[in-house]
């Protein structure tokens, strides 16, 4: 047999850095972190941009209404109040919103799912018909009813957010485990006697990641519409918290008189999900080894 | 209805007028076919040539990436484009030149000049169209019957590969795999191609059945009387179906000859390898003779012959220059530099 | 009896389904000595792979006794059967769904490690025994050092399938079931394979139940040939008896569709009628009643026994019973 002479070893690059060099190649990915990275900042630091009392809540009753312009560039609300300010403020809400409910949904659901998915029978059926139940209820509905019921603030509405988040969790990762456990390498695992936690966690999981990542990523935004819808409706943050939706719901009565009160936070809500889907995409592309070239 | 008989009636005279007459129902003039992509350009085939006299069998063997299936795709004008792109090459069919068709002309002739065998029975039948109707359909495709008629007809091939006619009305998935293959090939007969190209057909059967698909397909290219080329790996299925052989690596016809030819008087060292690295059924060997090494990348060929990477009898004259075709009979040629010199001769293992 | 490695007694193995129950596997019983290769051979859906799968309980069978190094194992809990694990290990036919995608080759090569006490030292040290164990193994199969870091679909089916032998070979077992190792890759890469089998079976002194379709394969490598038909041994042999003297209708009928590479003068094929049935609900008879050009009255009655017929040959079939009498 002849032996392949080549005996230097390929350097082990960090996982971190070669995941980050895959990540770069993507283009669109690259502008959706920069936004993202950027939204972040404004999230943290809104409180030092902003002064919450005279910035963003203070009312300026002269000055309503006013179209965009080089002071107020997204012009301002109805008791004269600087939207640019308002709307940069309500990142920290709408982001945290989107974020923690789809955390919290997931670090539940994904379990639940992986369970499910890998022990299969009976478990599976009692696990899936919950699932099940939570399901035919619309997700909107559903957030509807427990924010009534918990009453309505910013935590409840992450709570509530995240209890519809979890079905949605729940059948994609079993759905993908499903898949991923009839692998001959998870026999294989067995065979040199992998104990069964480290195969569902080290050789199931990993490889159900990007469709875990997909549904997460648009949950994300769908959590900060559902949010703004619910803030619209008057079930989400109370006024005069600068929530996007609850800008927007503000926004309603003056429609025609004011067409950038409900232009800047729309596009705010459409770059914001824009933004996550495209990062959710590149790190789908980064952590799949298959797609490296 | 009528305009569309009227368009068949136009396109087959527009054919026929193309047509020219010759012995040989393919004949493949120096075909390169390469797939062009931004990062890379995979050359797939490089430049063969091989004529197919009506009513004969060739084989054509060669291992996976070896331009097998890029080569018969390029015999229908089927080269997925892009990124495929026929560079060169006079391809001929029944005396049709198939580059120098239109898409509708294409379309006539696929199906009913020359049609195909998939490997895979699983994929290549649509799952929600009963088998009856699926040998239909192409049967109205090309000829002016009526669905009654074309039903009849149909009915009457499942009969002839073997399958009772009154299962025509069932769908694929209510069938074995060794019963859907011989619907595969019920499909490529029913308009009675001359030419028939089986892409690997008994690869994912098992035994006995290939047995059974291989006498059934025997039987009916004679009851035809239509010629054959028969993709695949095996050379015992080539031993069995064949009358002459090309082997191909890496997108070359490195040998070209009748089966005896070919399966006794070897000529190319990778034709030998191969035949060194079969387990041979009446004969325990000891030790298995594989061939060294992978088949280069197709999109980083190596200069001269791409074979003497791996090749035990290969010279520097090897990988400088194209390789030297040497004809040793009419019907008999290897590609090998090697033959350069007259005293060359390869060892295949003892049979005996 | 003790100086088998492996004992199968009336292994069975149901699978429950809507339609009925599978009879996968059907009351197998063979015993192999160490050093040796069993051949299992047989068409698809004829259950040889669920019997090795079953044999290392990666399935756990309905019925049977598996005795392994002298030891029940079937009964064994799972701490137990762990430990065995170490002793006998699978090599699977796919290469391209049998190692995890996101495990570079060195990985996969050092996963058996972390469950099983291997590597002495501790801390940086250990590091440095782990990748001098891949080196090593690496260098046993056939791969390129400069690999170790790649993934496997980076490369090709040899290759893969070269990992996977690295993969088992790491926990030095005694047994190795091989299922198909060979039938997913070109012919000239299938001999690379063979020969390192044969090789690493020289100097390690393994054991193997060679599982295959192609029968050409195990004339090359088995001492011994099981021949399966819908989940039963319907012949067993050594391997030259069974190629000169083949008895049971269904493998002369194996031997004789084998295409050959060699052009032959004459065909002497039996082709066989009909495919194999479903292995639901099977009447008691003659499991191969059906394709088979001698069946008579009494093949009907009742599945007939393996029997001895010649010292260590073995058939399952009426009319062969008949002859000897």
């Amino acid at each position: 047999m002849k032996k392949e002479k080549d005996t230097t070893i390929s350097v082990k690059e960090n996982r971190a850095v070669e995941i980050w060099r895959q990540y770069r190649r993507n283009k669109g990915a690259m502008v959706g972190l920069a936004i993202l990275i950027l939204l972040i900042l404004v999230a943290i630091f809104a409180d030092v941009i902003w002064d919450y009392n005279t910035d963003i809540i203070d009312m300026r009753i002269g000055n309503r209404l006013a179209p965009p312009s080089w002071e107020h560039p997204f012009g301002t609300d109805n008791y004269g109040r600087d939207m640019f300010a308002r709307i940069g403020y309500g990142t920290r809400y709408s982001l945290l919103i989107g974020f923690a409910s789809v955390l919290i949904g997931t670090l539940i659901g994904v379990p639940i799912g992986a369970i499910s998915g890998y022990v299969g029978g009976k478990v599976d059926n009692v696990i899936m018909r919950i699932v099940d139940t939570f399901t035919i209820i619309p997700s909107l509905l559903m957030t509807i009813i427990l924010v009534s019921v918990l009453g309505t603030n910013l935590f409840n509405l992450m709570i509530a957010l995240s209890i519809s988040t979890i079905p949605v969790m729940t059948r994609i990762t079993r759905a993908s485990v499903m898949v991923a456990r009839n692998n001959d390498y998870i026999e294989s695992a067995r065979a040199i006697g992998a104990p069964t936690a480290t195969i569902l966690l080290k050789h199931v999981l990993p490889n159900c990641f990007s469709p875990i990542l997909v549904q997460a990523t648009l949950r994300v935004g769908s959590s900060i519409i559902s949010a703004a819808g619910l803030s619209y409706i008057g079930l989400g943050v109370p006024l005069p918290t600068p929530e996007w939706g609850a800008l927007l719901s503000a926004s309603k009565s003056f429609i025609i008189k004011a067409q950038h009160m409900c232009l800047f936070p729309g596009l705010a809500i459409m770059i914001t999900v824009m933004v996550i889907n495209l990062v959710g995409d590149g790190l789908r592309g980064a952590l799949d080894p298959k797609l490296k070239r | 209805m009528f305009k569309k008989q009227q368009n068949r009636v136009r396109i087959a005279k527009a054919l026929e007028t193309k047509r020219t007459s010759t012995p040989y129902a393919v004949s493949v003039e120096d075909l390169t076919v390469h797939y062009v992509t931004s990062k890379e350009t995979v050359k797939a085939v490089n430049g063969i040539s091989f004529k197919l006299p009506k009513k004969r069998t060739l084989g054509i063997v060669g291992e996976t990436g070896a331009g097998k299936t890029t080569a018969m795709l390029s015999l229908m004008n089927m080269v997925p484009d892009p990124p495929g792109k026929i560079i060169s090459g006079n391809i001929q069919v029944g005396g049709l030149d198939i580059r120098g068709l239109s898409q509708s002309e294409l379309k006539r002739v696929r199906g009913k000049e020359i049609a195909m065998i998939f490997q895979d029975p699983m994929t290549s039948l649509n799952p929600v169209i009963t088998v009856g109707d699926q040998i239909a359909e192409s049967l109205l495709l090309h000829q002016d019957i009526s669905k009654q008629e074309a039903m009849e007809q149909a009915r009457g091939m499942l009969a002839k590969v073997g399958i009772d006619p009154d299962r025509a009305g069932e769908y694929p998935h209510q069938f074995s795999g060794g019963m859907r293959q011989r619907v595969g090939i019920a499909i490529a007969l029913a308009c009675k191609p001359s030419v028939l190209i089986a892409d690997e057909p008994t690869s994912a059967l098992d035994v006995t059945i290939q047995a059974q698909i291989l006498h059934l397909m025997r039987e009916l290219k004679e009851e035809n009387d239509s010629s054959m080329i028969l993709i695949t790996h095996d050379l015992g299925v080539v031993a069995e179906l064949c009358d002459d052989v090309a082997v191909m690596y890496a997108g070359n016809i490195v040998e070209y000859g009748t089966l005896e030819d070919v399966f006794n008087h070897t000529k190319h060292p990778y034709t030998e390898g191969l035949f060194n690295s079969l387990p041979n059924i009446h004969n325990r060997v000891s030790k298995l003779q594989p061939i060294p090494g992978l088949m280069p990348d197709p999109s980083k060929l190596p200069d001269g012959c791409a074979f003497a990477p791996r090749c035990p009898y290969a010279t520097e004259a090897c990988k400088a220059q194209a390789p030297y075709i040497k004809h040793f009979s009419e019907s008999h040629l290897a590609a090998c530099t090697a033959y350069h010199d007259e005293a060359f001769a390869i060892k295949r293992r003892e049979t005996e | 009896m003790t100086d088998n490695i492996l004992e199968v007694r009336e292994l069975t193995k149901y699978f429950q389904t809507k339609k009925g129950s599978v009879h996968a596997v059907d009351h197998v019983s063979f015993s192999l000595k160490p050093g040796k290769t069993l051949g299992i051979v047989g068409e698809s859906g004829c259950g040889k792979s669920t019997t090795g799968r079953t044999i290392l309980r990666l399935i756990e069978p309905t019925s049977g006794e598996i005795y392994f190094d002298g030891q029940e194992i079937t009964h064994l809990p799972p701490a137990e059967m762990k430990k065995l694990r170490k002793d006998m290990q699978i090599i699977f036919q796919d290469p391209f769904s049998s190692l995890d995608p996101r495990m570079t080759v060195s990985e996969l090569i050092a996963e058996p490690l972390k469950y099983y006490p291997i590597l002495q030292s501790r801390g940086k040290a250990r590091e440095q025994e782990k990748e001098r164990f891949v080196l090593e193994l690496m260098d046993t199969v056939g791969l390129a050092p400069r690999l170790y870091n790649t993934y496997p679909h980076e490369l090709d089916g040899g290759r893969r399938q070269r990992i996977g032998i690295a993969r088992a070979l790491a926990l030095n077992p005694k047994l190795i079931v091989c299922d198909e190792p060979v039938s997913a890759l070109d012919v000239s890469i299938q001999a690379q394979i063979l020969n390192l089998l044969q090789e690493l079976q020289e100097k390690r002194g393994l054991t193997y139940i060679f599982i295959t379709h192609n029968l050409s394969v195990v004339n090359h490598f088995a001492d011994e040939i099981a021949v399966m038909y819908l989940g039963s041994i319907v012949e067993k042999a050594p391997v030259q008896e069974l190629f000169a003297h083949p008895l049971h209708p269904y493998t002369q009928a194996l031997l004789g569709a084998i295409p050959v590479p060699e052009i032959r003068k004459e065909r002497q094929e039996i082709e066989l009628q009909g495919e194999v049935v479903s292995p639901i609900h099977l009447p008691d008879e003659c499991r191969f009643c059906k394709r088979c050009p001698h069946c008579e009255d009494r093949c009907r009655q009742g599945v007939p026994p393996l029997r001895e017929v010649k010292p260590g040959h073995f058939v399952a079939c009426r009319k062969v019973e008949n002859e000897q009498e």
